[in-house]
């Protein structure tokens, strides 16, 4: 009988993964206008959300 | 995490002034995307429900966190002329929404074979831990399986002419009111039941 899970070291690995995607996808690699920002930063708020649940 | 990134971002590379609500705001944006999407590890989710949690709560964030608690801290920070900033990225938000979902949605099928072999770990767990793991209900119980057997069966239970009331409570009133019931159409009803124990 087994169970998945995600041990506590992963789940520090994967955080610290996604935040250093998060930075360069808002502060780098968007367009940004006075107004508005466009960019991908989502990307890695929604996948921490489904993977830590944070 | 976002409320990190807000807060790290904003010390590293800073862009225009810093303000406490953005960190806040992002920070209920990963509270909200969390009770929506948090998949357990090793639950399967069906697609269709996947996607309808990403649309309720890519709204959620947009109309309560991006639009309305956005809109107060950007009259804090502008004065009066917020209400075009607030116009412009609610468009901004409405275009980016659809690509959101439709992003995500393929992201995570294209990272789930990844994420099952690298990320969880295969854990030993006891008997009581294991029962734990199954639900206390399953979905709708339903006679759908019954019907296509007996279908299958070329439906001889629609041939019978009797009524089969069984169950735990409420047998003899359900009886009693089927048989008034046909007792007043054209049918003849015919009563047995047991008196005593004894004799029938």
């Amino acid at each position: 009988m087994t169970k998945l899970s995600l041990t506590k070291s992963k789940k520090i690995i994967l955080s610290a993964m996604l935040l250093s995607i998060l930075l360069i996808l808002s502060r780098f690699l968007s367009v940004k206008t006075p107004l508005l920002v466009i960019s991908f930063s989502f990307i890695p708020i929604m996948l921490a959300a489904i993977y830590l649940r944070t | 995490m976002q409320d990190f990134g807000d807060l790290i971002g904003a010390i590293l590379f800073p862009f225009g002034a810093y303000f406490p609500g953005f960190t806040i705001s992002a920070a209920l944006m990963g509270f909200v995307y969390g009770i929506f999407l948090y998949k357990k590890p090793g639950k399967e989710i069906k697609d269709f429900k996947f996607i309808l949690r990403l649309i309720i709560s890519s709204i959620i964030v947009l109309i309560g966190i991006k639009i309305f608690l956005e809109s107060v801290f950007l009259n804090v920070l502008y004065g009066k002329a917020y209400f075009a900033v607030v116009a412009s990225r609610f468009v901004t938000q409405l275009i980016l929404l659809p690509i959101q979902v439709i992003v995500i949605f393929f992201l995570e099928k294209a990272l789930r074979p990844f994420v099952n072999k690298y990320l969880y770990k295969e854990e030993k767990i006891g008997i009581d831990e294991y029962l734990d793991t199954f639900d206390k209900f399953t979905k709708d119980p339903n006679l759908d399986a019954m019907k296509y057997i007996m279908e299958k069966f070329d439906s001889p239970h629609k041939k019978l002419k009797f009524i089969h009331v069984a169950g735990t409570n409420g047998k003899g009133s359900v009886c009693e009111m089927l048989s008034n019931i046909l007792k007043d159409t054209e049918y003849k009803v015919r009563k047995i039941y047991i008196s005593t124990f004894n004799k029938i």
